[in-house]
């Protein structure tokens, strides 16, 4: 077996419809770093045997898949990442050319949304995950590309086909953001931009592991993973230039945020777009930042909480895929 | 045959590429056609005439 380039390495992913039953992959993320790898937990029986040595004999205790993808923002893979983050994608009808898929949190534990994640290795070794969950993704922004960076937990992999193809597409950067605050998303809507330095956002499912083992099987049940509570953080940072800013968190303002990326045209008007919502992000540290050669810059650190009109958080993708394939 | 896209794609497997609104052929190969055409964006050129 010839030896395999890290660059050799194709991903490959699909939603699946039903959890835990592999599909074929219909988006090929451009990653910049990747993780996910099979996990064969191992138990060693280490009971008396009349000898020193501690291990006398071993099992599989655990058959599973865990590990992380990250790559840059755009309008194809968004849908797949923040759809599995959050639990529900809503497509809507073609508009100028556009569709408009709406990202929003799942409620019901036990119903995570899961894909099939295919890792084809220098044409040598095809991988493919079934029943993989979204743990966490991480996204963050400051003076470069959009990075997404998912922590993913899955069923053991066996073996799959993956042809790859891969799109030309606008990946987001941190000049075709724009940032608006406000009390309410649509208070924030009608609002004048705010310039800001970064902004980072965490949904973490928190996936509770333990439960998807049961008896008979040593590997995880189909649509095993429940999701645990969800808690949405993040950060996002900007120059001190009043108080503001500095007085939402002094007072625990009523503080949300419509954050919007917009890339190439699709229609005569609408456009390639990555748009959050943060409904009501509670300001949780001292934000102040004083630098002696530099200027005074305010890191805002925030947690989200469920608003009844905004709930917590809508990520909206605007673009030229249908909700077959979003 | 060929075939029509609404976005730059490249198969690397098959060494081959489309540009957005490019005509091009296919190239051989029954897998390689199957996978081109799988695609959503790549839809075949109508040969058809319109009345």
């Amino acid at each position: 077996m010839a030896r395999v380039g890290g660059t050799e390495v194709n991903v490959g992913l699909g939603i699946e419809s039903t959890a835990g039953t592999a599909v074929a992959a219909t988006v090929f993320p451009q990653w910049t770093e990747f993780s996910l790898q099979a996990i064969s937990e191992k138990a060693l029986f280490n009971s008396q045997r009349g000898v020193r040595n501690m291990a006398s004999n071993s099992m599989i205790r655990r058959r599973y898949s865990e590990g992380s993808m990250s790559c840059i923002a755009n309008t194809e893979n968004a849908p797949y990442l923040f759809g599995l983050a959050l639990g529900s994608v809503s497509s809507g009808s073609i508009t100028d050319s556009a569709y408009t898929h709406t990202i929003t949190v799942q409620n019901a534990h036990a119903s995570m949304k899961t894909a099939t994640v295919l890792l084809e290795q220098g044409g040598e070794v095809t991988e493919r995950f079934a029943n993989v969950v979204m743990n966490s993704l991480n996204f963050e922004v400051s003076d470069n590309y959009a990075t997404m960076t998912a922590e993913m937990i899955g069923g053991f992999p066996d073996t799959g086909t993956v042809t790859e193809s891969f799109t030309t597409n606008d990946e987001f950067a941190y000049h075709q953001m724009s940032a608006k605050f406000g009390t309410s998303i649509s208070n924030a809507n009608g609002n004048s931009a705010t310039p800001i330095k970064s902004f980072a956002l965490n949904i973490n499912n928190n996936v509770l592991l333990d439960e998807a083992f049961l008896s008979g099987a040593n590997t995880p049940t189909a649509g095993g993973f429940i999701a645990g509570r969800m808690q949405i953080t993040g950060s996002y940072s900007l120059q001190f230039d009043g108080l503001a800013e500095l007085n939402k968190y002094k007072a625990n303002t009523l503080n949300s945020m419509e954050l919007t990326f917009t890339g190439s045209l699709i229609g005569s008007t609408s456009a390639h777009q990555i748009i959050f919502e943060v409904a009501d992000m509670v300001l949780t540290a001292p934000p102040k930042e004083i630098s002696l050669d530099g200027i005074i810059i305010l890191t805002q650190e925030f947690e989200v909480s469920f608003d009844a009109t905004d709930s917590e958080l809508t990520v909206k993708v605007i673009n030229d895929d249908n909700g077959d394939d979003y | 045959m060929k075939v029509k896209s609404k976005k730059d794609i490249h198969f690397p497997q098959f060494n081959w590429g489309i540009s957005k609104g490019a005509e091009v052929e296919l190239p051989e190969g029954k897998q390689a056609q199957d996978a081109i055409l799988a695609h959503p964006h790549i839809k075949k050129v109508s040969t058809k005439k319109e009345d």
